[in-house]
Formats: C-alpha cells, sequence, structure tokens
C-alpha cells in the first residue's frame, strides 16, 4: 500500500536519513525505532510532504498509486488528512489551545468535503466516544486546557482518524504520557487497527511499546536502516549489534539476574558518521571493514545491515 | 462570563473612585487659591472671601469630594473658575472631538498595523518582509505631531484634500466632522501602527512555529488558513495587550495633535485649564483621561476572556 525507495533526506550537506526504504501493507502496522536524531520524525514527515523548510526529500513514496515526493502542494492536500492521518508527539502542545475539540476535529472533515458542518460535529461526537473520551457532548465544546494529557492524545487520535484514512503515521503518540495511559493509547490503536483495516507507521524509541503493537519493525540509527523483520523474531534473537544493545538497555524483571546494560557511546554527530557503519564507534564488533564499507543487507530471520551479524538460533 | 464582566466593571468603578481621591487629594494639597487667581491683584480680602462662599471653597474638604463625587454621577461637576460656565457642559462639548479623534485614530491604527504585520510574518525573511519592517521601523522614529504637520502639509496646503485644522461640530451630520479628523486620526495612528505592525510580525510567527500548526497542516489545510483559522487567533493575545497600553499614550497624543490641528478636544481644554489654574477643570478632565485609560484595560480584559478560553474564569 505504501512504498518507500530509497528515501533520502538532506539539508544542505547533511544527510539526515539515507537510502531508507519500507513497505506497509494494508492493516500493518511497521514500528519505526531509534534514538532521538536517528532521522524517525523526518521520515515521518517526508511521508506528509510536511519537511521543515530547507529539507529536501529523494527516493520515492508510492502511495495509492501516487508518488507523494512528486506531487504538486495541492495534490499533496487533499491526501494529508484524507488519506493519511497523523498524530503528533506532544499531547500538550498539539492542540489549538483557543479552538474547541469538537471543532478541531470537525476542521478536516469539512476541509475534505465529507460533511457538512452539522455532520462534521455529528461525526467528531462520534469519534469522541470511540477514542474512549468520557461525557462525549461535553468535551464537543472543551477546549485542550479543560483534558487531562491522555485526553488530550484520545482527542489528537480521533482528529487523525476523523477522514478514516487508508494510513496513520504516530510520530511517538505515548511517549509523554504515564505508563499507564500509554498501555491504554496503545490498545485503542490497536482496536482501531481491527476496525478499519488502517495500516499503521508508527514511531517510537521504546522497544517495548513495539512489541506491543508492531508487526514489523525497522531499527534506524543515523538515519540509516540498521535491522528489519518481523516483530517477534527481532525481539527474539536480534542480529545487529545495535538492535541488541537496545534490547539490552530495557529494564526488566530482576535486577541481579538481568543487570541493566547501557550502551557505551553517544549517538554522533550526523556530519561526523565515518564512511562505512554509522554504528562504527559504539558497536563491540566494529572493525576496519565496519569504519570504510557501508553494510549490505544480511538477510535471515531478519534483515540486518551489517557486516558481522549475529548467526541465526 | 457574566459574572466575570460584573466582575471586572466593579473592580473599574473601585479604580475610578480611588483615581478620584488621589487627584483630589493633589489638587488640594497644591499651594495657591483659585479665587485670588480669578479676582487678580486688586481683589480685596473681603471680595475674595465672598467668592470663595459662593464657589464653595470655605466647606471643608470631606464635603467638596463627596460633591464632586455625587456631581460625577449626576453631571453637575461645579462651575469653570476661567469660563464661568459649567465644567460638566464643556467638558461634554469637547469629549464629542476627542472621543471620535480617539477611537478613529485606534481604528486606523489596527487597520494598518495588524495586517501588514501578516503580511511580514506570512512572507517573513523575505524582500517585502524586509521592506514592511524597515517602513514601521520609519513610523516608530517619526513622532505624530511631525506627521500632522507633514499631512497639513501635503494633503491640505498641497492638494487642498482636507481642511488644515479646525473642527466644524457635529451639527452638520458626521460627514464633515470626519473629514476634520482624519488627517489628525492618521497622524496619531501611524506610530501605533509601527508598533502593532512589529508585534503582529513576532507574535504571528511564533505562532507559526507551534506543534498545533503542524497538526493543523496535516489535516490537510495550507499555510495561508493554518495562519488564518489557527495562527492568528493565538497571535492577537500580544497584540491587545499592546493595544490596550497604546491607548494611554494616545490620550497624551491627542493633546500635541489637537494643536497642531487647532482641534477644540479635552487635549487642549487640559493644557489651556493648567495654564489658566482652573482646578474645577482640572480635576475632572484628569479624571476623564484616567477613566479612560482604566476602561480601555477593562476592554483588554474582557477580549482576553473572548480571544483565550484559559483565562476565561471557570
Amino acid at each position: 500500500m505504501i512504498i518507500v525507495e530509497n528515501l533520502s533526506i538532506r539539508l544542505g550537506e547533511l544527510e539526515i536519513v539515507r537510502g531508507l526504504s519500507f513497505t506497509l501493507a494494508p492493516g500493518e502496522v511497521l514500528g519505526l525505532v531509534g534514538e532521538s536524531g536517528s532521522g524517525k520524525s523526518m521520515t515521518a514527515l517526508a511521508v506528509l510532504g510536511l519537511l521543515p523548510p530547507g529539507m529536501r526529500a529523494s527516493g520515492s513514496i508510492r502511495f495509492e498509486g501516487q508518488d507523494l515526493l512528486r506531487l504538486s502542494e495541492r495534490e499533496l492536500r487533499a491526501v494529508r488528512g484524507r488519506r493519511i492521518g497523523m498524530v503528533f508527539q506532544e499531547p500538550m502542545t498539539a492542540l489549538n489551545p483557543v479552538m474547541t475539540i469538537g471543532a478541531q476535529i470537525a476542521e478536516g472533515v469539512i476541509r475534505h468535503g465529507l460533511a457538512d458542518a452539522a455532520g462534521a460535529s455529528k461525526r467528531a461526537l462520534r469519534l469522541i466516544a470511540r477514542v474512549g473520551l468520557p461525557d462525549p457532548a461535553a468535551r464537543l465544546h472543551a477546549y485542550p486546557h479543560e483534558l487531562s494529557g491522555g485526553q488530550r492524545q484520545r482527542a489528537l487520535i480521533a482528529l487523525a482518524i476523523a477522514c478514516r484514512p487508508a494510513l496513520l503515521v504516530a510520530d511517538e503518540p505515548t511517549s509523554a504520557l504515564d505508563v499507564t495511559v500509554q498501555a491504554e493509547l496503545l490498545a485503542l490503536l490497536r482496536e482501531i487497527r481491527d476496525e478499519t483495516g488502517m495500516a499503521m507507521l508508527f514511531i517510537t524509541h521504546d522497544l517495548a511499546v513495539v512489541s506491543r503493537l508492531a508487526d514489523r519493525t525497522l531499527v534506524l540509527y543515523g538515519g540509516r536502516a540498521m535491522e528489519t523483520g518481523a516483530t517477534r523474531a527481532l525481539l527474539a534473537a536480534p542480529r545487529h549489534p545495535y538492535t541488541h544493545g537496545l534490547l539490552a538497555a530495557i529494564p526488566r524483571g530482576n535486577a541481579h539476574a538481568n543487570p541493566l546494560r547501557p550502551m557505551p557511546g553517544q549517538v554522533p554527530e550526523l556530519d561526523r558518521l565515518p564512511p562505512g557503519c554509522p554504528f562504527f564507534g559504539r558497536c563491540p564488533k566494529g572493525d576496519a571493514l565496519c569504519r570504510d564499507v557501508p553494510p549490505p543487507p544480511v538477510p535471515g530471520a531478519s534483515i540486518a545491515w551489517c557486516h558481522r551479524p549475529e548467526a541465526a538460533p | 462570563m457574566l459574572r466575570f464582566l460584573a466582575a471586572r466593571i466593579a473592580m473599574l468603578v473601585a479604580a475610578l473612585a480611588t483615581a478620584a481621591l488621589v487627584i483630589f487629594l493633589v489638587l488640594e494639597i497644591l499651594p495657591g487659591d483659585p479665587a485670588a487667581a480669578m479676582l487678580g491683584v486688586s481683589a480685596t480680602p473681603e471680595t475674595i472671601a465672598a467668592l470663595r462662599a459662593e464657589l464653595g471653597l470655605d466647606q471643608p474638604a470631606a464635603r467638596r469630594f463627596l460633591r464632586w463625587l455625587a456631581g460625577l454621577v449626576t453631571g453637575d461637576l461645579g462651575l469653570s473658575y476661567a469660563y464661568r460656565v459649567p465644567v460638566g457642559g464643556l467638558i461634554g462639548e469637547r469629549f464629542g472631538v476627542t472621543l471620535p479623534l480617539a477611537v478613529l485614530a485606534m481604528l486606523l491604527a489596527a487597520g494598518i498595523g495588524i495586517p501588514l504585520g501578516v503580511a511580514a510574518a506570512s512572507r517573513a525573511n523575505t524582500r517585502l518582509d524586509a521592506v514592511l519592517m524597515g517602513v514601521s521601523q520609519l513610523g516608530l522614529a517619526i513622532p505624530n505631531f511631525w506627521f500632522g504637520l507633514l499631512f497639513v502639509l501635503i494633503f491640505s496646503i498641497g492638494l487642498g484634500w482636507f481642511p488644515s485644522g479646525g473642527f466644524p461640530g457635529w451639527s452638520a451630520g458626521p460627514g464633515p466632522a470626519l473629514h476634520a479628523l482624519i488627517l489628525p486620526a492618521l497622524a496619531l495612528a501611524l506610530p501605533m501602527a509601527a508598533v502593532l505592525a512589529r508585534i503582529t510580525r513576532s507574535a504571528v510567527i511564533e505562532a507559526l512555529g507551534e506543534d498545533y500548526i503542524l497538526t493543523a497542516r496535516a489535516k490537510g489545510l495550507s499555510r495561508a488558513e493554518a495562519l488564518v483559522r489557527h495562527a492568528l487567533r493565538n497571535a492577537l493575545i500580544p497584540v491587545v495587550t499592546i493595544l490596550g497600553l497604546q491607548f494611554s499614550f494616545l490620550l497624551t497624543g491627542t493633546v500635541v495633535v489637537e494643536g497642531v490641528f487647532a482641534l477644540p478636544g479635552l487635549g487642549r481644554l487640559l493644557i489651556q485649564a493648567i495654564g489658566g489654574h482652573d482646578l474645577m477643570l482640572i480635576r475632572s478632565l484628569v479624571l476623564m483621561f484616567a477613566g479612560a485609560a482604566m476602561a480601555v484595560n477593562a476592554l483588554v480584559d474582557i477580549a482576553y476572556g473572548l480571544l483565550d478560553p484559559r483565562m476565561r474564569p471557570a
């Protein structure tokens, strides 16, 4: 349904994302995982054609028979909100503080000509009930500051799915919230996916979140793909040393039996990456080959871009 | 909202009463006997005492203050020492010049400054932006009376489109009166418009960088729609604050500009009253100016509530 091929995003000389490719089938959830600065949020904005000024995307993003990177601004506007919905990270700031929740949900529906004002308002009321906000009729006329963080994020989800898009792009939608609220929202997103069959590109830094929601996972580092595959297989037996490191850094169970191992080093500056693998320098297995030659994709239980992948068990 | 309005109006009345007390006390402390000033050097102590009794100046201060307060409600503000006519009528007449002048100036300032600021913000860091901000820098630097003189030179003496001064009154209908007020209002408005344009520009640019603008764009709104529907209303909150502050300066501005255009307004009346030690007139006029500034502040607070639901009382 969406086929991204060789996507690169540049800011002047800086290559924020390089040669990224992935596909997404209807009803499928792809988790895009990476630390801050890995290029995951810019990938999401590139899909919507909303990259910040100065950033250029190349390659192709094929969606419903069109290449999104070659559409005019007017053609993109017909896709945004209508065929592709987006949920942003910060529920506190992503809603307009001076507009009611109902008006903000209805706005896109009216904009895309799916209903008149009265019909859009009715649809907003249904959506508010669907995303599980208490007392929907009152919430319709409420302002964002009258809602909690979790409730605002529910309102943002209602806003993003208001036009029944085929694809939902969610950029860290739960990262700013409490763990319990996080779990509720993940369950909500899964339900909506099951009901509507919409595909989801789910961006997060949190492998635990990915394990709950994503069918497949793509791990990014320094703007490049590190490893991709079915989420279960990838988490059970990571083949890339970076994925391995991410997993080891997740706290779990008994602290004595499973000591937490933070990854050494820091995410490097994009303009100081080696010509080879971007993870060279933090990788325990890195050698001269890794430093100088970009690693090829190595197929197996998952695909790892690594000269020294873990052998499949 | 109604309770908020009532509370705000009660606050306004309390502030006005306090201002009246302060003005009265200050003028009470100042040296100089109005009766002596009115009668001149040849007056005898007896005639001065007689006039003091006639003007009520022999009464205790507290009683005179209360009489003045009551007069503010009924409109009976006493006799002007210099003009020998009721102060209420004098102020009312001049008010009919200064209020329309101030309102017209505010409307022109907002009507010029805010759209220019939006235009500059939507084309931020382009040539248009640079030109608009350069022009506004000029507007900031030039004082309003200089604009007044320049307009008289160009539009009155040069082109003959507008009168160079004077006021025909409202008896001939609003046409000639407004015609006489446009140049002075514009002279008052331009420096204000320059400030408003700069504030609007930075407020709109800041609002355009907010996350909710990205949400709006992701819904399928164009840049212009996101600006008008989402950024502008948020940006107006700081603009309204400045507009309210500017009104106080506008009142001072009318004093000067009414002089340039020979308009019989409150500003000129105040200058004359101060020159003639006309205490009766001064205290009511000063309270008038203070009251106008306070009323505009109350309006600004109410505008906040309308613009921003977070500022409405729960």
